[in-house]
Protein backbone atom coordinates (compact mmCIF):
# COMPACT_ATOMS: atom_id res chain seq x y z
CA UNK A 1 0.00 0.00 0.00
CA UNK A 2 1.37 2.84 -1.15
CA UNK A 3 0.63 6.01 1.52
CA UNK A 4 -1.78 8.57 0.72
CA UNK A 5 -0.03 11.41 -0.77
CA UNK A 6 -0.98 15.07 0.26
CA UNK A 7 -0.24 18.23 -1.43
CA UNK A 8 1.05 20.94 0.83
CA UNK A 9 -2.52 22.74 1.38
CA UNK A 10 -4.25 19.70 2.41
CA UNK A 11 -1.27 18.87 4.98
CA UNK A 12 -1.91 22.63 5.67
CA UNK A 13 -5.79 22.25 5.61
CA UNK A 14 -5.75 18.56 7.66
CA UNK A 15 -3.19 20.23 10.57
CA UNK A 16 -6.26 23.12 10.95
CA UNK A 17 -8.98 21.34 11.20
CA UNK A 18 -6.87 19.02 13.52
CA UNK A 19 -6.12 21.86 15.19
CA UNK A 20 -9.23 23.63 15.39
CA UNK A 21 -11.08 20.32 16.28
CA UNK A 22 -8.75 19.98 19.75
CA UNK A 23 -8.76 23.40 19.88
CA UNK A 24 -11.54 25.44 19.37
CA UNK A 25 -10.16 27.98 21.21
CA UNK A 26 -7.85 28.56 23.79
CA UNK A 27 -6.95 31.54 25.99
CA UNK A 28 -3.36 32.55 26.12
CA UNK A 29 -1.19 34.67 28.40
CA UNK A 30 1.53 36.51 27.16
CA UNK A 31 3.54 39.98 26.47
CA UNK A 32 2.93 42.04 23.74
CA UNK A 33 6.27 42.37 21.28
CA UNK A 34 6.39 43.79 18.05
CA UNK A 35 3.15 45.18 18.19
CA UNK A 36 2.13 46.46 14.27
CA UNK A 37 -0.73 47.79 12.46
CA UNK A 38 -1.18 47.47 8.52
CA UNK A 39 -3.04 49.05 6.15
CA UNK A 40 -4.85 50.49 9.17
CA UNK A 41 -6.94 47.24 9.26
CA UNK A 42 -4.96 43.95 10.14
CA UNK A 43 -3.05 43.89 13.09
CA UNK A 44 -0.21 41.48 14.40
CA UNK A 45 1.51 40.93 16.84
CA UNK A 46 3.91 38.49 18.96
CA UNK A 47 2.58 36.60 22.23
CA UNK A 48 5.67 35.79 24.75
CA UNK A 49 6.92 34.68 27.46
CA UNK A 50 10.50 33.79 28.75
CA UNK A 51 11.35 31.09 26.31
CA UNK A 52 8.21 31.25 23.33
CA UNK A 53 7.04 33.44 21.15
CA UNK A 54 3.85 33.11 18.72
CA UNK A 55 2.34 35.18 16.19
CA UNK A 56 -0.44 36.48 16.73
CA UNK A 57 -3.08 38.08 14.00
CA UNK A 58 -6.53 40.03 14.24
CA UNK A 59 -8.83 42.63 12.45
CA UNK A 60 -8.14 46.15 14.03
CA UNK A 61 -12.08 45.74 14.54
CA UNK A 62 -12.10 43.44 16.80
CA UNK A 63 -9.41 45.40 18.83
CA UNK A 64 -11.20 47.24 22.37
CA UNK A 65 -8.42 48.34 24.05
CA UNK A 66 -5.03 50.03 23.60
CA UNK A 67 -2.10 47.39 22.70
CA UNK A 68 1.31 48.87 22.83
CA UNK A 69 4.33 46.22 23.21
CA UNK A 70 5.20 45.28 26.73
CA UNK A 71 1.66 44.78 27.90
CA UNK A 72 0.86 41.80 29.95
CA UNK A 73 -2.08 40.44 27.85
CA UNK A 74 -4.64 37.64 27.57
CA UNK A 75 -6.18 36.29 24.09
CA UNK A 76 -8.61 34.25 23.23
CA UNK A 77 -7.59 32.97 19.56
CA UNK A 78 -7.85 29.92 17.56
CA UNK A 79 -4.45 28.34 16.38
CA UNK A 80 -3.77 28.23 12.90
CA UNK A 81 -1.26 27.47 10.40
CA UNK A 82 -0.78 29.85 7.73
CA UNK A 83 -0.24 29.55 4.32
CA UNK A 84 2.87 30.16 4.69
CA UNK A 85 3.67 27.95 6.92
CA UNK A 86 3.93 29.17 10.19
CA UNK A 87 2.07 28.96 13.84
CA UNK A 88 -0.37 31.71 14.66
CA UNK A 89 -3.01 32.64 16.80
CA UNK A 90 -6.27 34.01 15.02
CA UNK A 91 -7.12 36.40 17.62
CA UNK A 92 -10.64 36.69 18.67
CA UNK A 93 -10.87 39.03 21.48
CA UNK A 94 -7.86 40.86 23.60
CA UNK A 95 -8.45 41.82 27.45
CA UNK A 96 -5.69 43.42 29.19
CA UNK A 97 -3.91 40.90 32.46
CA UNK A 98 -2.30 43.31 34.50
CA UNK A 99 -3.22 46.16 35.99
CA UNK A 100 -0.19 48.30 35.00
CA UNK A 101 -1.62 47.11 31.18
CA UNK A 102 -4.93 48.78 31.77
CA UNK A 103 -3.52 51.74 33.60
CA UNK A 104 -1.23 52.20 30.84
CA UNK A 105 -4.08 51.61 28.26
CA UNK A 106 -6.51 53.93 29.65
CA UNK A 107 -4.27 57.05 29.69
CA UNK A 108 -3.23 56.40 26.18
CA UNK A 109 -6.66 55.95 24.98
CA UNK A 110 -8.03 59.34 27.46
CA UNK A 111 -5.08 61.21 26.21
CA UNK A 112 -6.43 60.77 22.78
CA UNK A 113 -9.60 60.87 23.13
CA UNK A 114 -9.04 64.38 24.87
CA UNK A 115 -6.62 65.25 21.91
CA UNK A 116 -9.52 64.44 19.76
CA UNK A 117 -12.03 66.57 21.25
CA UNK A 118 -14.12 64.10 22.44
CA UNK A 119 -14.65 65.02 26.38
CA UNK A 120 -15.11 68.90 25.79
CA UNK A 121 -17.37 70.67 27.75
CA UNK A 122 -18.53 72.89 25.15
CA UNK A 123 -20.02 69.60 23.65
CA UNK A 124 -21.84 68.72 26.55
CA UNK A 125 -25.92 68.90 26.15
CA UNK A 126 -28.22 69.46 29.18
CA UNK A 127 -30.80 66.48 30.25
CA UNK A 128 -34.23 67.26 30.03
CA UNK A 129 -35.72 68.44 33.24
CA UNK A 130 -38.81 66.60 33.42
CA UNK A 131 -38.31 63.67 31.06
CA UNK A 132 -41.11 61.67 29.32
CA UNK A 133 -39.36 58.67 27.70
CA UNK A 134 -35.59 57.53 27.93
CA UNK A 135 -33.44 54.85 26.58
CA UNK A 136 -31.63 52.41 29.08
CA UNK A 137 -28.64 50.59 27.96
CA UNK A 138 -27.84 47.78 30.79
CA UNK A 139 -27.68 43.75 31.86
CA UNK A 140 -31.45 43.11 33.30
CA UNK A 141 -29.97 40.77 35.33
CA UNK A 142 -27.11 43.48 36.70
CA UNK A 143 -28.17 44.54 40.43
CA UNK A 144 -27.66 48.55 38.89
CA UNK A 145 -30.59 47.46 36.32
CA UNK A 146 -32.83 46.96 39.99
CA UNK A 147 -31.48 49.89 41.53
CA UNK A 148 -32.23 52.15 38.90
CA UNK A 149 -35.90 51.27 38.11
CA UNK A 150 -36.25 51.31 41.76
CA UNK A 151 -34.93 55.11 42.22
CA UNK A 152 -36.40 55.92 38.91
CA UNK A 153 -40.60 54.94 39.94
CA UNK A 154 -40.24 56.13 43.42
CA UNK A 155 -38.95 59.57 42.18
CA UNK A 156 -40.59 59.79 38.32
CA UNK A 157 -43.40 57.59 38.29
CA UNK A 158 -44.71 59.43 35.40
CA UNK A 159 -41.37 58.30 33.48
CA UNK A 160 -41.22 55.78 30.55
CA UNK A 161 -38.17 53.40 30.15
CA UNK A 162 -37.17 51.64 26.88
CA UNK A 163 -34.96 49.43 28.18
CA UNK A 164 -32.32 47.64 25.98
CA UNK A 165 -30.76 44.29 27.93
CA UNK A 166 -27.29 44.05 26.89
CA UNK A 167 -23.75 42.25 27.84
CA UNK A 168 -22.31 44.69 30.15
CA UNK A 169 -19.08 42.51 30.69
CA UNK A 170 -16.84 39.76 28.49
CA UNK A 171 -16.54 39.34 24.44
CA UNK A 172 -19.68 39.94 23.95
CA UNK A 173 -20.25 43.10 25.49
CA UNK A 174 -18.87 45.92 23.72
CA UNK A 175 -20.76 45.07 20.63
CA UNK A 176 -24.44 44.34 22.83
CA UNK A 177 -23.53 48.18 24.00
CA UNK A 178 -22.45 49.85 20.70
CA UNK A 179 -25.11 47.94 18.87
CA UNK A 180 -27.71 49.09 21.84
CA UNK A 181 -26.57 52.76 21.23
CA UNK A 182 -27.23 52.85 17.90
CA UNK A 183 -30.14 50.75 17.69
CA UNK A 184 -31.69 53.65 19.54
CA UNK A 185 -30.25 56.51 17.43
CA UNK A 186 -31.48 54.86 14.61
CA UNK A 187 -35.09 53.65 15.52
CA UNK A 188 -35.81 56.35 18.80
CA UNK A 189 -34.18 59.03 18.02
CA UNK A 190 -37.06 61.10 19.76
CA UNK A 191 -35.49 59.61 23.69
CA UNK A 192 -34.65 62.28 25.40
CA UNK A 193 -31.84 61.07 27.37
CA UNK A 194 -29.88 57.55 26.77
CA UNK A 195 -29.05 55.85 29.84
CA UNK A 196 -25.78 53.54 29.88
CA UNK A 197 -25.42 52.00 33.58
CA UNK A 198 -23.31 49.19 34.76
CA UNK A 199 -23.10 47.86 38.53
CA UNK A 200 -19.30 47.43 40.19
CA UNK A 201 -16.86 45.14 39.29
CA UNK A 202 -12.77 44.50 39.01
CA UNK A 203 -11.10 46.68 36.45
CA UNK A 204 -11.16 44.38 33.68
CA UNK A 205 -15.33 43.71 34.23
CA UNK A 206 -15.57 47.81 33.73
CA UNK A 207 -13.02 47.62 30.78
CA UNK A 208 -15.95 47.39 28.11
CA UNK A 209 -16.41 51.08 29.07
CA UNK A 210 -13.40 52.00 28.42
CA UNK A 211 -12.87 50.71 25.08
CA UNK A 212 -12.99 52.73 22.23
CA UNK A 213 -15.76 51.48 20.43
CA UNK A 214 -18.13 52.57 22.88
CA UNK A 215 -16.40 55.90 23.90
CA UNK A 216 -17.25 56.54 19.94
CA UNK A 217 -20.62 55.37 19.96
CA UNK A 218 -21.99 57.71 22.90
CA UNK A 219 -20.02 60.58 21.32
CA UNK A 220 -21.86 60.09 18.26
CA UNK A 221 -25.44 59.88 20.32
CA UNK A 222 -27.65 62.22 18.61
CA UNK A 223 -30.06 61.65 22.05
CA UNK A 224 -27.97 63.40 25.63
CA UNK A 225 -26.30 60.55 26.84
CA UNK A 226 -25.63 59.81 30.99
CA UNK A 227 -23.42 57.02 32.34
CA UNK A 228 -22.57 55.66 35.24
CA UNK A 229 -20.45 52.80 35.54
CA UNK A 230 -18.97 50.52 38.85
CA UNK A 231 -18.52 52.82 42.14
CA UNK A 232 -18.33 56.40 42.98
CA UNK A 233 -14.10 55.95 42.36
CA UNK A 234 -14.63 54.09 39.08
CA UNK A 235 -13.78 56.22 36.15
CA UNK A 236 -14.61 55.21 33.26
CA UNK A 237 -13.84 56.93 29.28
CA UNK A 238 -17.55 56.39 28.52
CA UNK A 239 -18.56 58.49 31.42
CA UNK A 240 -16.20 60.76 30.26
CA UNK A 241 -17.59 61.49 26.63
CA UNK A 242 -20.64 61.35 28.06
CA UNK A 243 -22.98 64.06 28.63
CA UNK A 244 -23.30 64.24 32.17
CA UNK A 245 -21.37 61.56 34.17
CA UNK A 246 -22.56 60.05 36.88
CA UNK A 247 -20.82 58.56 39.80
CA UNK A 248 -22.80 54.87 40.26
CA UNK A 249 -25.76 53.17 38.44
CA UNK A 250 -28.20 54.84 40.63
CA UNK A 251 -26.87 58.41 40.80
CA UNK A 252 -27.37 58.57 37.27
CA UNK A 253 -30.95 57.73 37.72
CA UNK A 254 -30.90 60.57 40.91
CA UNK A 255 -29.52 62.98 37.79
CA UNK A 256 -32.16 62.08 35.52
CA UNK A 257 -35.12 62.18 37.51
CA UNK A 258 -36.85 64.75 39.21
CA UNK A 259 -38.08 63.86 42.74
CA UNK A 260 -41.78 63.45 43.64
CA UNK A 261 -41.33 65.16 46.86
CA UNK A 262 -39.42 68.19 45.12
CA UNK A 263 -41.89 68.00 42.59
CA UNK A 264 -45.13 68.40 45.79
CA UNK A 265 -43.24 71.01 47.45
CA UNK A 266 -42.57 72.75 44.06
CA UNK A 267 -46.60 72.75 43.22
CA UNK A 268 -47.12 73.98 47.16
CA UNK A 269 -44.50 76.96 46.28
CA UNK A 270 -45.93 77.53 43.07
CA UNK A 271 -49.53 78.42 44.71
CA UNK A 272 -47.72 79.93 47.61
CA UNK A 273 -46.41 81.96 45.44
CA UNK A 274 -50.04 82.77 43.60
CA UNK A 275 -51.37 83.39 46.93
CA UNK A 276 -48.92 85.76 48.15
CA UNK A 277 -49.36 87.68 44.39
CA UNK A 278 -53.33 88.18 44.66
CA UNK A 279 -52.13 89.10 48.07
CA UNK A 280 -49.95 92.01 46.56
CA UNK A 281 -52.65 92.80 43.89
CA UNK A 282 -55.60 93.14 46.71
CA UNK A 283 -52.98 95.50 48.81
CA UNK A 284 -52.14 97.13 45.12
CA UNK A 285 -55.77 97.97 44.94
CA UNK A 286 -56.39 98.89 48.49
CA UNK A 287 -53.88 101.55 47.75
CA UNK A 288 -55.35 102.47 44.80
CA UNK A 289 -58.82 102.86 46.43
CA UNK A 290 -57.50 104.63 49.41
CA UNK A 291 -56.23 107.09 46.88
CA UNK A 292 -58.66 107.50 44.69
CA UNK A 293 -61.01 108.30 47.59
CA UNK A 294 -58.80 111.02 48.78
CA UNK A 295 -59.36 112.57 45.45
CA UNK A 296 -62.77 112.10 45.94
CA UNK A 297 -62.57 113.65 49.83
CA UNK A 298 -60.46 116.62 48.54
CA UNK A 299 -63.01 116.99 45.20
CA UNK A 300 -65.77 117.02 47.96
CA UNK A 301 -64.07 119.41 50.67
CA UNK A 302 -64.28 121.53 47.73
CA UNK A 303 -67.22 121.30 46.29
CA UNK A 304 -68.22 121.97 49.87
CA UNK A 305 -66.29 125.06 50.23
CA UNK A 306 -67.84 126.02 47.35
CA UNK A 307 -71.33 125.83 48.17
CA UNK A 308 -70.11 127.50 51.78
CA UNK A 309 -69.03 130.56 49.52
CA UNK A 310 -72.16 130.68 47.32
CA UNK A 311 -73.99 130.74 50.58
CA UNK A 312 -71.98 133.43 51.48
CA UNK A 313 -72.16 135.13 48.99
CA UNK A 314 -75.71 134.43 48.14
CA UNK A 315 -76.49 135.66 51.81
CA UNK A 316 -74.74 138.86 52.00
CA UNK A 317 -76.39 139.23 48.91
CA UNK A 318 -79.97 138.57 50.52
CA UNK A 319 -79.04 141.13 53.32
CA UNK A 320 -78.34 143.78 50.91
CA UNK A 321 -81.14 143.23 49.41
CA UNK A 322 -83.20 142.99 52.96
CA UNK A 323 -81.42 146.42 53.56
CA UNK A 324 -82.39 148.16 50.84
CA UNK A 325 -86.27 146.61 51.27
CA UNK A 326 -85.82 147.98 55.03
CA UNK A 327 -84.74 151.16 53.87
CA UNK A 328 -88.19 152.03 51.67
CA UNK A 329 -90.15 150.80 54.02
CA UNK A 330 -88.76 153.12 56.39
CA UNK A 331 -89.39 155.74 54.11
CA UNK A 332 -92.52 154.33 53.48
CA UNK A 333 -93.21 154.82 56.94
CA UNK A 334 -92.39 158.16 57.65
CA UNK A 335 -94.77 159.04 54.42
CA UNK A 336 -97.19 157.25 56.16
CA UNK A 337 -96.39 158.96 59.60
CA UNK A 338 -96.78 162.57 57.65
CA UNK A 339 -100.01 161.36 56.68
CA UNK A 340 -101.61 160.02 60.25
CA UNK A 341 -105.15 161.61 60.93
CA UNK A 342 -103.93 161.66 64.10
CA UNK A 343 -100.98 164.27 63.68
CA UNK A 344 -104.21 166.31 61.71
CA UNK A 345 -106.03 166.47 65.06
CA UNK A 346 -102.64 167.39 67.02
CA UNK A 347 -102.33 170.33 65.12
CA UNK A 348 -106.11 171.53 65.70
CA UNK A 349 -107.98 169.85 63.12
CA UNK A 350 -111.23 167.85 64.08
CA UNK A 351 -113.04 165.18 62.18
CA UNK A 352 -117.21 164.83 62.28
CA UNK A 353 -118.61 161.67 61.84
CA UNK A 354 -121.95 160.62 61.53
CA UNK A 355 -122.87 157.24 61.87
CA UNK A 356 -119.10 156.35 62.23
CA UNK A 357 -118.83 158.16 58.50
CA UNK A 358 -117.19 161.32 58.02
CA UNK A 359 -118.86 164.47 57.14
CA UNK A 360 -117.48 166.20 54.29
CA UNK A 361 -120.30 168.53 53.39
CA UNK A 362 -123.08 170.16 55.55
CA UNK A 363 -126.02 168.85 53.88
CA UNK A 364 -125.14 165.09 54.64
CA UNK A 365 -126.47 165.76 57.58
CA UNK A 366 -130.23 166.95 58.84
CA UNK A 367 -131.77 168.42 62.20
CA UNK A 368 -131.07 166.97 65.31
CA UNK A 369 -128.60 164.08 64.23
CA UNK A 370 -126.12 163.10 66.62
CA UNK A 371 -122.90 164.60 65.04
CA UNK A 372 -119.24 162.96 66.91
CA UNK A 373 -116.56 165.62 66.68
CA UNK A 374 -113.35 164.12 66.92
CA UNK A 375 -110.41 166.19 68.24
CA UNK A 376 -107.16 165.63 69.78
CA UNK A 377 -107.97 164.84 73.01
CA UNK A 378 -111.50 163.34 72.92
CA UNK A 379 -114.63 162.84 71.06
CA UNK A 380 -117.15 165.52 71.37
CA UNK A 381 -120.63 164.41 71.23
CA UNK A 382 -122.94 167.58 69.23
CA UNK A 383 -126.14 167.86 67.52
CA UNK A 384 -127.06 169.46 64.50
CA UNK A 385 -129.14 172.32 64.83
CA UNK A 386 -129.39 174.07 61.59
CA UNK A 387 -127.02 172.89 58.75
CA UNK A 388 -126.20 175.54 57.12
CA UNK A 389 -124.26 176.26 53.81
CA UNK A 390 -121.24 179.28 53.06
CA UNK A 391 -123.27 180.02 50.29
CA UNK A 392 -123.27 183.34 50.82
CA UNK A 393 -120.93 183.94 53.35
CA UNK A 394 -117.65 182.58 54.49
CA UNK A 395 -118.08 179.92 57.47
CA UNK A 396 -118.40 181.69 60.79
CA UNK A 397 -118.77 179.01 63.50
CA UNK A 398 -119.59 181.71 66.09
CA UNK A 399 -122.69 182.50 64.35
CA UNK A 400 -124.32 178.78 63.35
CA UNK A 401 -123.04 177.19 66.74
CA UNK A 402 -124.74 177.38 69.87
CA UNK A 403 -121.60 177.20 71.55
CA UNK A 404 -119.90 179.42 69.30
CA UNK A 405 -117.44 176.62 68.51
CA UNK A 406 -115.69 176.23 65.49
CA UNK A 407 -116.18 172.19 64.70
CA UNK A 408 -114.72 172.50 61.12
CA UNK A 409 -112.24 174.65 59.49
CA UNK A 410 -112.42 174.52 55.94
CA UNK A 411 -109.13 176.29 54.33
CA UNK A 412 -110.73 176.07 50.49
CA UNK A 413 -112.49 179.14 51.28
CA UNK A 414 -113.08 179.67 47.28
CA UNK A 415 -115.44 176.27 46.82
CA UNK A 416 -118.99 177.36 48.45
CA UNK A 417 -119.55 174.14 50.35
CA UNK A 418 -122.82 173.48 53.27
CA UNK A 419 -122.08 174.24 56.52
CA UNK A 420 -123.65 172.93 59.47
CA UNK A 421 -124.76 174.00 62.87
CA UNK A 422 -124.30 171.94 65.78
CA UNK A 423 -124.83 171.70 69.63
CA UNK A 424 -123.26 170.42 72.13
CA UNK A 425 -125.50 167.58 73.65
CA UNK B 1 -49.31 45.45 31.36
CA UNK B 2 -49.14 48.75 30.34
CA UNK B 3 -47.12 49.64 26.73
CA UNK B 4 -46.00 53.11 26.52
CA UNK B 5 -46.62 53.58 22.95
CA UNK B 6 -49.98 53.69 23.98
CA UNK B 7 -50.31 55.82 26.72
CA UNK B 8 -47.03 58.11 25.78
CA UNK B 9 -48.11 61.07 27.10
CA UNK B 10 -48.41 61.46 30.64
CA UNK B 11 -45.09 62.79 31.43
CA UNK B 12 -45.44 64.81 28.74
CA UNK B 13 -48.65 66.09 30.24
CA UNK B 14 -47.32 66.85 33.48
CA UNK B 15 -44.54 68.41 31.86
CA UNK B 16 -47.20 71.35 29.91
CA UNK B 17 -49.52 71.70 33.07
CA UNK B 18 -46.50 71.89 35.12
CA UNK B 19 -44.87 75.06 32.57
CA UNK B 20 -48.37 76.20 32.51
CA UNK B 21 -48.54 76.07 35.99
CA UNK B 22 -45.34 78.40 36.54
CA UNK B 23 -46.41 80.56 33.44
CA UNK B 24 -49.44 81.31 35.29
CA UNK B 25 -47.29 82.20 38.75
CA UNK B 26 -44.84 84.43 36.59
CA UNK B 27 -48.11 86.18 35.27
CA UNK B 28 -49.73 86.99 38.41
CA UNK B 29 -46.16 88.19 39.84
CA UNK B 30 -46.69 90.58 37.18
CA UNK B 31 -48.34 94.05 37.29
CA UNK B 32 -50.16 93.36 33.77
CA UNK B 33 -53.10 91.72 35.57
CA UNK B 34 -56.55 92.84 36.90
CA UNK B 35 -58.33 91.46 39.65
CA UNK B 36 -61.08 89.78 37.81
CA UNK B 37 -57.57 88.07 35.61
CA UNK B 38 -56.02 87.24 38.93
CA UNK B 39 -58.62 85.07 40.18
CA UNK B 40 -59.50 83.26 36.67
CA UNK B 41 -55.41 82.57 36.96
CA UNK B 42 -55.19 81.89 40.63
CA UNK B 43 -58.15 79.15 39.97
CA UNK B 44 -56.71 77.44 37.32
CA UNK B 45 -53.44 77.63 38.81
CA UNK B 46 -54.94 75.38 42.02
CA UNK B 47 -56.51 72.89 39.70
CA UNK B 48 -53.46 72.63 37.52
CA UNK B 49 -51.42 71.97 41.01
CA UNK B 50 -54.07 69.58 42.23
CA UNK B 51 -54.51 68.20 38.98
CA UNK B 52 -50.20 67.43 38.78
CA UNK B 53 -50.54 66.24 42.11
CA UNK B 54 -52.86 63.35 41.38
CA UNK B 55 -50.83 62.73 37.94
CA UNK B 56 -47.41 62.34 40.86
CA UNK B 57 -50.08 59.80 42.75
CA UNK B 58 -51.03 57.60 40.23
CA UNK B 59 -48.75 57.06 38.16
CA UNK B 60 -46.75 53.74 37.76
CA UNK B 61 -43.47 53.66 35.74
CA UNK B 62 -43.56 51.85 32.25
CA UNK B 63 -40.56 49.83 31.28
CA UNK B 64 -40.51 48.00 28.12
CA UNK B 65 -37.66 45.84 27.95
CA UNK B 66 -36.00 44.62 24.19
CA UNK B 67 -33.72 41.79 23.86
CA UNK B 68 -31.56 42.36 20.69
CA UNK B 69 -28.62 41.11 19.03
CA UNK B 70 -27.70 44.51 18.90
CA UNK B 71 -24.47 43.50 16.70
CA UNK B 72 -26.85 44.69 12.79
CA UNK B 73 -28.42 47.90 14.48
CA UNK B 74 -30.11 49.05 11.30
CA UNK B 75 -32.72 45.69 12.50
CA UNK B 76 -35.17 45.53 15.28
CA UNK B 77 -35.37 41.93 16.15
CA UNK B 78 -38.05 40.42 18.38
CA UNK B 79 -37.84 39.67 22.28
CA UNK B 80 -39.37 42.50 23.63
CA UNK B 81 -41.12 41.71 26.96
CA UNK B 82 -42.68 44.63 28.95
CA UNK B 83 -43.61 45.76 32.65
CA UNK B 84 -44.66 48.32 34.27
Amino acid sequence: MTPDVLTVTEVRDFINQTLSYAYPQIIVEGEIASFRINQDKWIFFDLKDKQTTISCFMTKYQLNTVLEDGMLVRVTATPNLTKWGKFSLTVKYVELAGAGEVKIAFEKLKAQFEAEGLFAIERKRQLPEYPIRIGLVTSTEAAAFNDFIKIASDRWPLLEILHCHVQVQGEQAVNDVVGAIKWLNINHPELEALVVIRGGGSQEDLQVFNTEPVVRALYASVIPTIVGIGHEDDVCLAELVADVRAATPTDAARIITPDKINLTQNLAYQIDRQTGAIGQLLNRLRTQISLSANVYMALERQTADSLANTLRRFSKAFDDKLNSWRLAVNSAQLILHGANPERILMRGYAIAKLNGIILSDPTMTKLGDNVMIQLRKGILATRVIAPVTNKHTKTSPNTVTRVNKRVVQNNDQSIEKPQISIEFS
Amino acid sequence: MTNPSKNPRSASNFRSQLEELEKITSVLESDDVDLTQAIDYFKRGTELAASLQDQLNQAELKIQTIRNKFTDSSTGQSGISEKS
